[in-house]
């Protein structure tokens, strides 16, 4: 009798069990990758389209819930609903005391936004799904120009996307860890007052990037990360010095190891600088920051960071703690881990869509939650979208960032979400009833 | 499109300053090339209820403190008085929480209660009333409303299953307590027992495949 409303459900994957006890303040777990168009969105359109895209994603109809000793998964009868973009970005998805879908979208003239919960996927996952959105978008917009099939988007098979690859790539490793972490230089200034994140994207060409990095004798993404070092020093005071600027870049072990998994399966790198020991001009940067990718980025150094984190999951110790205590515990371990870090960078990419439906985009963006400041990188032809979250007041890393791009001749375009609220203007009268009157009417 | 010229980027929208150095913008503006709608600012306000049960408690604890301070008396009751404070101050927040789920609610307390009961007792000369009566009547209770809150709103057994057995295994306790003589009137003890292991046959014998689907789900450990 019951058998029949059998509901299924799945755990969390390995790199997915931190982020529910680990998600607060500005930093949710959530991030958003948006796709701008050539035209303005037609809202029923993209609601047919995301719900067609969502069949097939079926591990991402689901709902979060507590169990004793960690969160799982649950498939539910809820279904997303579009509508114009209305929340604050990266804002919370998963909620205690009622069951929501753990992802969202959302549209603004001709921009389609999808966030989503880390816990449900990494950014390649969701970057799949939003690029299916688009192209189940696009045919139903564009029925004629794109008739005939012209628009397929190749999909992995739903049981390779819903496989759990941490688990599948697992190996109890027993060297202890020799690298001992030190305490990074960490950001300073002012939290912004409603514990939210602005988002400052810059855009620019690839070509002209590209042509910057190649002065240096250097890709793209080790350029940018040096640029992104040499703002961060701007921004150090000269005591701040004696600590390294360690910055960590989450890498896509699908491009190691062979998984087609909608779900979580990256890694982290760090890579330090230390300026009161080097010399700190910027091709001493790029030189560092190229040695540490060239060692860091290869299958065996990255089996040995995965495994590590995974040996947290599988130790029996933690595995017993109630879900309560696990969280505290968790987050507490999150700050201790936090201290050794001054900031991320994620690079997605290059994105790369049907050649039929190139034509109507104009450009993919990606930002992520953060209680610090980070930067996402990602490139759809000729535009690079550099899109930096913070949680800080003001803007001085990204300002830096923006002006090292500007000085080496790149053109950037600026989008930004609301900054500081200025304070309506207010002409001093010498009556005081007067002044009351203008300060409420300039409201 | 406006422009920067400390910065030398454009920026896109109808901003009056530069989002990176708050300088003045030159050029026109361009209202719909903005790529973000601007919002309200966030209420991050937690419900007026937790505010408010709070400050009751910790007034009521001050309070407490100043009149033992002011009226002689033997000895700190207040002491005594703000343990009591304080679990009633718990429940309470317990019970916003979980105000959407009133079986949760339910377990949560029980477990919640009969803990800080026994504390209380323990903190003011055990006298034993919280394992003699406190306990087994909080777990029965419990169990005989979810029973009933459940069969009056039709919830599919899945949703509470795991929580009445959860109950049931907890009834349990005041046989440890019985045979170990530390409860001193058996009544509501013995009672609480015999109703808990009905309870848990019956449930494993009705429901078990659900209870084991729901056990594996809910206490799954890796």
């Amino acid at each position: 009798m019951p058998n029949s409303r059998q509901v299924g459900w799945s755990r969390l994957d390995n790199a997915a069990k931190i982020f529910p006890s680990t998600s607060e303040r500005s930093d949710t777990r959530v991030f958003r990758f948006s796709c701008q168009l050539t035209e303005p969105i037609v809202e029923d359109l993209l609601q047919q389209a995301v719900l067609s895209a969502a069949d097939s994603f079926p591990q991402y109809l689901v709902v979060m819930k507590r169990g004793i000793f960690w969160y799982y998964l649950e498939q539910t009868s809820l279904r997303p609903v579009v509508g114009e973009e209305r929340h604050r970005p990266c804002a919370p998805l998963y909620f205690a005391e009622r069951p929501s879908l753990l992802f969202r979208v959302s549209y603004y003239r001709r921009r389609i936004n999808l966030e989503i919960y880390h816990v449900l996927s990494d950014g390649t996952g969701a970057l799949e799904f939003l690029k299916t959105i688009v192209v189940r978008y696009l045919q139903l917009r564009y029925p004629e120009e794109l008739a005939g099939g012209k628009l397929v988007l190749r999909s992995a098979p739903v049981s390779e996307k819903n496989a759990d690859s941490f688990q599948k790539y697992y190996q109890k490793v027993r060297e202890r860890s020799q690298e001992k972490s030190r305490r990074a230089y960490h950001l300073r200034g002012e939290r912004r007052e409603e514990d939210d994140l602005q988002l400052i994207e810059g855009i620019a060409s690839v070509k002209q990037v590209l042509e910057a990095a190649h002065q240096y004798h250097t890709t793209l993404t080790i350029f940018l990360t040096a640029v992104y070092i040499q703002a961060i020093q701007q921004e150090m005071y000269l005591r701040d010095q004696k600590h390294p600027v360690v910055i960590r870049v989450p890498v896509n072990l699908r491009s190691y190891f062979p998984s087609e998994t909608a779900k979580n399966f990256f890694g982290m790198i760090e890579v330090a600088y230390d300026f009161s020991q080097s010399p700190g001009d910027f091709d001493d940067i790029i030189r560092v920051v190229d040695e540490t990718f060239k060692r860091e980025l290869k299958r065996e150094r990255l089996e040995i960071r995965m495994n590590r984190l995974a040996q947290l999951e599988h130790n029996p110790l933690i595995q017993l703690v109630p879900l309560p205590i696990k969280n505290v515990v968790l987050r507490m371990a999150r700050h201790i881990n936090d201290v050794g870090e001054t900031a991320v960078i994620s690079n997605i990419g290059r994105v790369t869509l049907p050649e039929a439906a190139c034509p109507y985009v104009e450009s993919f963006h990606v930002f992520a939650s953060t209680l610090k400041t980070q930067i996402c990188l990602c490139s759809f032809g000729d535009r690079l979208q550099m899109g930096f979250a913070s949680a800080f007041e003001t803007p001085g890393l990204q300002r830096n960032f923006f002006r090292l791009l500007t000085e080496k001749g790149i053109l950037v375009q600026i989008n930004a979400t609301d900054t500081l609220q200025e304070p309506a203007p207010q002409t001093q009268h010498k009556g005081g009833k007067k002044s009351c009157g203008t300060a409420t009417a300039a409201k | 499109m406006r422009y920067c010229n400390s910065c030398k980027v454009t920026v896109t929208g109808d901003k009056k300053r530069c989002p990176l150095c708050r300088n003045l913008l030159s050029g026109t503006a361009e209202p719909d090339t903005d790529v973000f709608p601007t919002l309200p600012p966030p209420r991050y306000s937690r419900h007026l209820l937790y505010k408010l049960v709070t400050l009751t408690a910790i007034s009521a604890i001050v309070i407490c403190f100043a009149v033992n301070w002011m009226v002689p008396s033997q000895g700190w009751w207040a002491v005594f008085a703000s343990v009591g404070i304080l679990a009633a101050w718990l429940t309470t927040m317990v019970g916003i929480a979980k105000r959407r789920n009133i079986i949760k609610n339910i377990t949560w307390q029980m477990f919640l209660l009969s803990g800080l009961l026994v504390l209380l007792d323990f903190t003011y000369r055990w006298r034993g009333w919280s394992v003699d009566f406190v306990l087994p009547c909080l777990c029965l209770a419990s169990m005989a409303s979810v029973l009933a809150i459940s069969l009056a709103m039709h919830i599919p057994p899945r949703e509470y299953l795991i929580n009445l057995l959860l109950m049931a295994v907890y009834g349990l306790v005041p046989l440890i307590l019985l045979l170990t003589d530390v409860v001193r009137i058996i009544y509501p003890s013995v009672i609480c027992v015999a109703c808990s292991v009905i309870l848990v046959a019956g449930s494993l014998i009705f429901e078990g495949r659900n209870v084991r689907r729901e056990a594996r789900k809910k206490f799954h450990l890796r």
